[in-house]
């Protein structure tokens, strides 16, 4: 009967003879069901760039970075700086700009999307920070606003393009540069590094984020950051471990006045020392020219300015160079110095560690008051 | 200049882009039905009947979901797009093609050629109905949409795919077939329900786009952002227009099924 009934419906046969076609299509169905569900290759890949030490998906670096030392602006025009102000935290550092078609706001969208789903405890363990490369178009204002459509807790930095790519090539970037659109009616492109570096809480960074880490990626490593289940013993990597004075220095925007022929000109530091105490051997302006340091001494009535080695800082204490007092002599020889100008200096501490300041140049008239609010930052500190 | 809509790193623009490989496939498509009710008319003695006037907005809306700009958001840029794409080209175009196909064509698959047997085989209910979930299903693994919409190949192929899934979801519905009386209206519109109002799997797709934490397509994930969509919104959407246009499209489908039945039975 029942045989009868399948050859007149002609449906049923058909179920028949297609037993084996139906049998492959439940399999692959049975397959694709379960490489849904674990949300395809994608996590896999991922999970294949999972570093074995650290086990964080993020790039590893080849040689761990330190945490440089620079100060910048902040869109609210405070300075900021970044070694203090990110201590003992996460820090996500990335170099970008707000017109970028494509690589700013997804690592910016991306890193606010996880952070967003993360519990309080381990995202205020971590800090954005946003240092753009064409400080030219990102006024403060439009850089705060682009940021805080992210993630209003980010923080956006400016300072002079020099500056930003002596920070750039101090951490093994290659420094931003302006490119003409393929649509020459359109602005222009800023070429930059792709990648986020995250320095964990040690301050050490360890692993990068290039461009396509994905949320998933994100999500995974962020909270072994905040944990600080990236960081290394200090024992394995003491030759990169932070030194505290250099994290706990401080350091106002260098003031620097032109002499009488604008090549040659004086800068005037103000830095708080450290814990440890600290000594500057010496003052390098980026981009061409030479400095020393000087010191001057008063005898018999007169000033006599000598060349130095070094100036120590005590533990703590305040170095407020003045005229007439502790000074960096500077020679651009083929620059003149433009009072309203920026020109980055990198300072060289002890143990080798540098860090780059921004300085501008003033004009005479200017010199007590700028310095006077220069050291009145470190008196409200 | 490129042939077929893929995913690129470039930002988005409103620029218009020309896709040849589009406009080809479009045109051999219609050219093929043309020539298939040609050939069938003139197997048949009859003279060829003039093209529905159903198959020619099929066309269009295949045209439109593959050209610029609905093809190239959909293949490198917005999840809901690409969503759109497959709504537009395998639950609109499809049926709508197939209307185009005459009688006397059709009695052309009723002989026992191979390529007869397989299409009356593949159209059978049951099997259309598996055809297109499982089309459903593998175009919307993450690691295959990912790979594939790299290339123009690889998008040309899940374009492909997703119109064959179509045309072969929709053939027992749409095209007659003397031999399958027992696919009564009220099957049909069980088909219709079971294999697209509330079919599991495109359900399931769905709720994978909504629900997932974070955005399951890498290819949109990372696509140059458009405005302030975020990647997970933009999949948010997706999955709605995968459960509601599903259903709203099967609605429409099972209500012209039911009403032309209940004008028959009187």
């Amino acid at each position: 009967m029942l045989r009868t009934q399948s050859a007149a419906t002609g449906i049923s046969g058909t179920e028949e003879r297609l037993s084996p076609i139906v049998r492959y299509v439940s399999l692959l169905f049975a397959v694709a069901c379960m490489a849904l569900t674990a949300c395809g290759g994608q996590r896999d890949a991922a999970a294949a760039r999972t570093t074995s030490v650290t086990g964080l998906r993020g790039m590893p670096l080849g040689e761990p970075l330190a945490k440089p030392t620079f100060l910048l602006t902040r869109t609210d025009g405070h300075a900021y700086d970044f070694a203090r102000e990110t201590q003992g935290k996460v820090a996500l550092l990335f170099f970008g700009y707000t017109h970028c078609p494509d690589v700013c706001p997804l690592h910016m969208a991306n890193i606010a999307a996880v952070l967003g789903k993360m519990p309080w405890e381990e995202r205020e363990a971590i800090r954005v920070v946003f240092v753009t490369t064409d400080p030219e178009r990102d006024t403060p204002v439009r850089l705060g606003s682009w940021l805080a459509g992210f993630d209003p807790e980010f923080v956006g930095l400016r300072g002079a393009p020099d500056t930003i790519n002596a920070i750039q090539k101090s951490l093994g970037l290659v420094p931003a540069s302006r490119q003409p659109s393929a649509d020459s009616s359109k602005e222009y492109l800023v070429g930059h590094a792709a990648q986020v570096i995250a320095f964990g809480r040690d301050n050490v960074a360890r692993v990068a984020y290039p461009f396509g880490t994905r949320q998933d990626d994100w999500a995974h490593d962020l909270p072994m950051l905040a944990r600080g289940e990236g960081d290394t013993p200090a024992a394995a990597h003491h030759d990169t471990q932070p030194d505290v004075s250099l994290v706990e220095r401080a350091i106002a925007p260098a003031v620097i006045v032109a002499g009488t022929d604008s090549a040659r000109g004086a800068i005037y530091l103000t830095i708080r020392a450290g814990p440890m105490g600290d000594t500057l051997y010496s003052v390098t302006p980026i981009g061409g020219g030479v400095a020393s340091l000087h010191v001057s001494t008063a005898s018999a009535g007169s000033v006599t300015m000598k060349p130095t080695r070094s100036i120590a800082i005590p533990a703590g204490s305040l170095l407020a160079m003045r005229p007439g007092g502790m000074h960096v002599m500077l020679d651009l020889v083929s620059r003149r110095l433009v009072p309203g100008s920026s020109i980055p200096l990198e300072l060289e501490f002890s143990a080798g560690k540098r860090v780059i300041v921004p300085g501008t140049v003033v004009t005479y008239a200017q010199l007590d008051s700028v310095l006077a609010l220069a050291r009145a930052s470190f008196v409200a500190r | 200049m490129r042939w077929w809509c893929s995913a690129q790193n470039t930002a988005w623009t409103w620029e218009w882009r020309p896709y040849p490989g589009v406009w080809l496939f479009v045109i051999a498509l219609g050219f093929a039905i043309w020539y298939w009710n040609r050939v069938g008319a003139r197997r048949a003695g009859n003279a060829p009947e003039p093209l529905h006037p159903l198959s020619v907005p099929g066309l269009i809306v295949l045209w439109l979901a593959l050209d610029w700009p609905i093809g190239a958001l959909g293949a490198g840029y917005l999840a809901s797009i690409h969503m759109l794409q497959f709504q537009l080209i395998a639950l609109i175009a499809a049926p709508l093609l197939l209307r185009g196909v005459s009688r006397d064509a059709l009695a052309l698959l009723l002989g026992e050629s191979a390529i007869a047997r397989l299409v009356r085989r593949l159209t059978a209910p049951l099997p259309a109905l598996v055809a297109l979930n499982v089309t459903v299903l593998l175009t919307h693994i993450p690691g295959i949409v990912d790979s594939l919409m790299a290339t123009q190949i690889g998008s040309f192929l899940i374009d492909v795919v997703w119109l064959l899934g179509g045309l072969i979801f929709w053939w027992p519905i749409v095209v007659p077939l003397p031999e399958r009386p027992r696919f009564v209206p009220a099957l049909q519109i069980g088909y219709l329900v079971l294999g697209l109002m509330f079919s599991p799997v495109m359900f399931g797709v769905a709720a994978f786009l909504v629900y997932s934490q974070h955005p399951l397509f890498g290819t949109y994930e990372l696509a140059p952002p458009i405005g302030a969509l975020t990647s997970k919104n933009d999949h948010v959407i997706a999955g709605l227009l995968m459960s509601v246009g599903g259903s709203v499209i099967a609605f429409i489908a099972l209500s012209k099924i039911f009403f032309e039945w209940s004008k028959r039975e009187g």
